[in-house]
């Protein structure tokens, strides 16, 4: 079953190939754009006119033009990363509806599927930050990676939950109130992981955080209110996503 | 004999359609057709019983299990043919099976590949290059695998060349000889229904209109010849359908005891008379 699924990916990401050469693409372009940016940013700044902005010296890792890059190109990955996430939405395959299965199987299933796409698209953004910039965290202190890590996780919890909302809503009233759940995680949830991530980009860019280290609590307090934002909305829809009319049924 | 297939209540709304209070019963030993115009509710109410979609209330119970809380028994009798393809597109028919074969206690892999060789399934091409009608005859290969006791099959001959729709027809006669198993079928094809069928359950906008045997069905009404005004002078009550052309008039009767014209010196309709002026007159009453 697992391998099923894992050659239903492979299958997928054969079939858009194309497509993710493209967004690779345009991955490389914006961070030169933005590398020339943060380069004549230091012109301006620091009169410093050949810049190698992978080998600069320690004293310039937490200066502006370096986090403005380093924002920019966290945001360039997620956004690459939400389209990967779009072009596969989490889907049980059909034939796992007829076969003798109950519904807390598929919703075992679904939960395990959401788990493992989570952890690899995270791995993802990880990567391709990694790899264009030399470092991903701003901060190699454990509360600054576990800000940052724990924002970029639930954004792409996020997006996933976002590919996860199918099919039509049920005009039963009881699941009226509970698309609620829907519209946080469409619009209002990932709104404030977007503000988020420049406050917490901007943060590093303003030096805020070693003027105020008080303000890491705030961080802190602000993760929990996601944990808890993913918590309400996560059950409903993992739910919805097992279930065949809110998934492949046409209407 | 306790019911294979007993559908109680039934109520599903799926957008502006509902399926409302559905019940019917199958026992062991029948194959039960299901008819109605397009929209009628037939699809749904195979998807409902197949727990795809959720029902709203009512219950569906397959040889004594609950669809709701023991789904997984149930559907471990239940093979099904369905208009849409639920093996995964990118494998054999023989790589689909053993993925999903493993699913049901009683699959037998020899049995599965003896129905392919049956019903001339290639074995080695990707589902997707199967034809419709391959692929029709893919899904009744592997229900037959699982030793399934009950057959929900939804508009089965569509996509079937003549020569295969008379061996699915021919199957599904040998399936219930046996008296263990049954088949419920929606169809169009009133040929077929009138092959094999012993009972007929008919919806009209959701609701079951009759769910009656066969040969019940056919002593209920007679069709009357006539002119316009013969027809039209017949008690509105009595008349179950009418059609009138440019030639002749007719009119489908019921043949109820309490009827005062007799209908019964008239001859009885061919099932398919029957089921077109019923459908005629449900869509001329609105009802």
């Amino acid at each position: 079953m697992w391998k099923l699924i894992l050659r239903r990916d492979l299958a997928n990401l054969q079939k858009n190939a194309g497509k993710y050469i493209a967004s690779i693409t345009l991955y490389v372009a914006l961070l030169y754009i933005f590398a020339t940016i943060a380069a004549m940013s230091f012109l301006v700044t620091k009169g410093i006119g050949e810049v190698d902005l992978l080998n600069l010296p320690p004293r310039y890792h937490d200066s502006p033009p370096v986090m403005f890059w380093k924002m920019s190109m966290i945001l360039v990955s997620i956004g690459i990363t939400a389209y990967f996430i779009m072009e596969n939405p989490i889907r049980l395959p059909k034939m796992i509806y007829l076969v003798p299965t109950d519904r807390n199987k598929r919703s075992r299933y679904i939960r395990c599927m959401f788990l493992a796409k989570l952890l690899f698209m995270t791995a993802i953004i990880y990567l391709f930050v990694r790899i264009g910039l030399g470092r991903f965290f701003y901060q190699y202190r454990i509360v600054p990676v576990l800000v940052q890590l724990g924002i970029c996780l639930f954004t792409v919890w996020n997006l996933i939950l976002k590919t996860g909302v199918y099919g039509v809503s049920s005009n039963n009233s009881l699941e009226e109130s509970r698309c609620r759940q829907e519209a946080f995680v469409n619009f209002y949830w990932i709104v404030y992981l977007l503000l988020q991530q420049l406050a917490l980009g901007g943060g590093f860019m303003l030096g805020l955080y070693q003027k105020y280290p008080a303000l890491w609590l705030i961080w802190l307090a602000i993760l929990v209110s996601d944990a808890v934002i993913a918590r309400y909305c996560t059950p409903y829809i993992l739910g919805k996503a097992a279930a065949y009319e809110q998934t492949y049924a046409k209407i | 004999m306790a019911a294979l297939l007993e559908v109680t209540e039934l109520t599903k709304r799926l957008g502006n359609f509902t399926l409302e209070n559905i019940s019917f019963s199958l026992a062991p030993g029948y194959i039960m057709g299901v008819i109605g115009v397009n929209g009628s509710g037939k699809t749904s109410l195979l998807r409902t019983i197949l727990n795809l979609y959720q029902q709203d209330s009512g219950s569906i119970r397959i040889a004594g299990f609950d669809m709701n809380t023991s789904e997984k028994q149930a559907k471990e009798i239940i093979g099904t043919v369905l208009d849409e393809d639920f093996f995964d597109e990118t494998l054999t028919p023989e790589k689909n099976a053993a993925i999903f074969g493993p699913f049901y206690p009683r699959f037998d892999m020899d049995i599965f590949r003896e129905a392919c060789k049956r019903f001339e399934i290639p074995l080695d091409q990707k589902v997707k290059k199967l034809s419709r009608g391959i692929r029709t005859r893919l899904q009744f290969a592997f229900a037959l695998s699982h030793r399934a006791k009950l057959y929900l099959m939804d508009e089965p001959a569509g996509g079937l060349d003549p020569r295969f729709r008379r061996s699915l027809i021919g199957c599904m006669q040998e399936l219930v000889e046996s008296g263990e198993r049954s088949v419920i079928f929606s169809t169009h094809l009133t040929e077929d229904l009138d092959k094999v069928a012993d009972y007929i359950l008919m919806l009209h906008e959701g609701k079951v209109q009759f769910c009656l045997d066969k040969e019940a069905l056919c002593q209920n009404y007679r069709l009357i010849r006539g002119t316009k005004e013969e027809i039209e002078s017949l008690p509105k009550e009595q008349v179950a359908g009418k059609e009138h052309s440019m030639y002749h008039s007719e009119a489908l009767i019921r043949t109820s005891p309490g009827n005062p014209s007799g209908g019964q010196n008239y001859p009885a309709p061919k099932l398919s008379e029957i089921l077109y002026y019923l459908e005629r007159g449900y869509s001329q009453c609105g009802n």
